[in-house]
């Protein structure tokens, strides 16, 4: 599996978000989290998104951040797709136009833009705060607020682990192909994960005598190698998150005419339109996807 | 009766040191996360990404798997989004399900290794289904997505579509990771293995009959509850 790069990663760079400690950015995400959940309100969730892309835009991460809303992709065009023809909300439904053997409702579609909408928001916030921090300085923050320094370890050491299993898979692989053995595909990568996952735990007996030696399990301060301080402006941004995004969670909580799902209506010829284009997409990617399997 | 009580025995997770079971968990977490994304790469219609939690929680005990399971969804969403993050609870339960039925020794067995790993399925398709209803509306990314545009136009509703197809999926997975599981175990280190009581492992080409069979079974019998 040479080759292999982890997509998401911190993106360099001197940008004020950059600068900024990560606890403010994971409160704003985790209150843009909160809202999403807390409403279908596509309004609020277009706002929600469009702010996410501003501060993707202005923190230069856009070639990063697109290559990961590529990964998410296929699920938008399966998702509209699927919530036209059954969507998550109680019945009873208005059917807008006939797509086969299949009717599309109105509240179909606005549940399809409004889940994507959703996800994409999420997903933009989460990816701000990711391709902004280092993860050391996250979890080094983290352990501030008292979250256990095991499990920040533990945390930590996957994140380290990932690219070296990555190599190992490559090298076990590459061993395969030069004993004229299958070398790639699915044929391949069940048996080399023995191998893999066996040589890992062998170096954890060494790893954990040198955690032993530097007395990993006695209490006391632990010091940290990368240090991150909150500034002034840092405790600002996290207040001013903490109000904006409880103020708003709470407003789309007690606001009932927010629910636009049967007064916002469609009409048959967008509706075809984007049922069909989200249809082809998908089939398209799923004949990728089978050439793709079979190849393996 | 005689004086000497006899000791129960200890946990494994106890008997070996701290630091030991704690270093372990990352890798097994590590080892979901990469095949997960080998998986992604390779586009199969499985996910691979619970054969170290099935290690662990075998070896260790269900909790530590548990632990392993929130971990990899933990740190999957720092590679590859926070999509993966609801799904840490089909992680852990599978790993309960795995570590407890261990522990009652369901998994002595050639057969009951096999129906524990139907069950875990099972069990990680419950959990599953209402988080790829209620929060991504059924869609999953996979091509078992036309499985459920399938179930769809027989008639039945979303869940339950979600679920017809989605259990196919989880069945061949869990299968699948049960036996790759399997075969790590009996590799590992005899102070990690030595109390478990396990079947031995099978070469891994065996286990893809029995795969395909329980999936085309499992398949045959949702088509016929859809049609009905």
């Amino acid at each position: 599996m040479q080759g292999i790069v982890i997509p998401i990663s911190m993106v360099p760079g001197n940008s004020a978000i950059h600068r900024m400690n990560p606890l403010p950015k994971l409160l704003w995400t985790f209150g843009i989290l909160a809202l999403s959940f807390s409403t279908r309100n596509i309004a609020v969730l277009g706002i929600a998104f469009a702010i996410g892309l501003l501060l993707v835009f202005y923190s230069r991460i856009t070639s990063a951040y697109l290559r990961v809303a590529l990964i998410l992709f296929p699920i938008s065009l399966t998702l509209i797709t699927l919530q036209s023809i059954a969507p998550a909300f109680p019945r009873p439904w208005t059917t807008i136009a006939a797509f086969g053997p299949f009717n599309i409702y109105q509240e179909g579609i606005y549940s399809g833009i409004s889940l994507l909408l959703r996800i994409m928001a999420m997903t933009t916030w989460a990816m701000v705060t990711i391709m902004t921090s280092h993860p050391s300085d996250i979890f080094t923050s983290l352990k501030k607020i008292g979250m256990p320094y095991v499990l920040n370890f533990i945390l930590v050491m996957t994140l380290q682990l990932i690219p070296i299993l990555q190599n190992e898979f490559g090298t076990v692989l590459n061993a395969q192909k030069s004993r004229a053995m299958k070398g790639s595909g699915f044929g391949a990568i069940l048996p080399s994960m023995v191998p893999v996952f066996v040589g890992a735990i062998e170096r954890v007996q060494q790893l954990s005598i040198s955690l032993e030696s530097r007395a990993f399990g006695s209490t006391g301060q632990k010091s940290s190698f990368r240090q991150v301080r909150m500034a002034f402006s840092d405790y600002f941004v996290m207040a001013l998150g903490f109000v904006t995004t409880g103020l708003a969670t709470y407003w789309v909580i007690i606001d009932k005419s927010l629910d636009w799902s049967k007064s916002m209506t469609f009409s048959p010829i967008f509706a075809v339109s984007l049922v069909l284009s989200a249809t082809i997409g998908f089939l398209v990617f799923v004949i990728f996807a089978i050439r793709a399997a079979l190849s393996a | 009766m005689s004086t000497e009580a006899k000791a129960a025995p200890r946990k494994r997770s106890k008997r070996l040191p701290l630091t030991y079971v704690i270093a372990i968990v990352p890798v097994a977490a590590a080892l979901n996360i990469v095949g997960g994304y080998i998986n992604g790469i390779l586009k199969l219609p499985i996910f691979l990404d619970m054969i170290g939690t099935m290690v662990t929680a075998v070896v260790l005990g269900p909790w530590w798997g548990a632990l392993v399971g929130a971990i990899t969804n933990i740190v999957s969403s720092f590679i590859s989004g926070p999509i993966g993050l609801p799904f840490a609870v089909v992680n852990v339960a599978g790993a309960l399900v795995w570590g407890y039925a261990h522990s009652a020794g369901w998994m002595s067995k050639t057969w009951s290794f096999f129906l524990v790993n139907i069950l875990v399925a099972v069990v990680c398709s419950t959990f599953a289904v209402p988080i790829y209803v209620f929060i991504f509306g059924g869609a999953t990314g996979h091509f078992s997505d036309v499985m459920t545009a399938a179930f769809l136009a027989m008639g039945q509703n979303l869940i339950v579509s979600v679920f017809s197809s989605n259990i196919l999926v989880s069945l061949a997975d869990k299968i699948i990771s049960g036996y790759v599981g399997l075969a790590i175990i009996e590799a590992l280190p005899a102070n990690l293995t030595e109390d478990t009581n396990l079947p031995k492992a099978e070469g891994l080409n065996k286990i893809i009959i029995p795969v395909v069979g329980v999936v085309i079974g499992a398949a045959v019998i949702m088509i016929a509850l859809a049609l009905q």
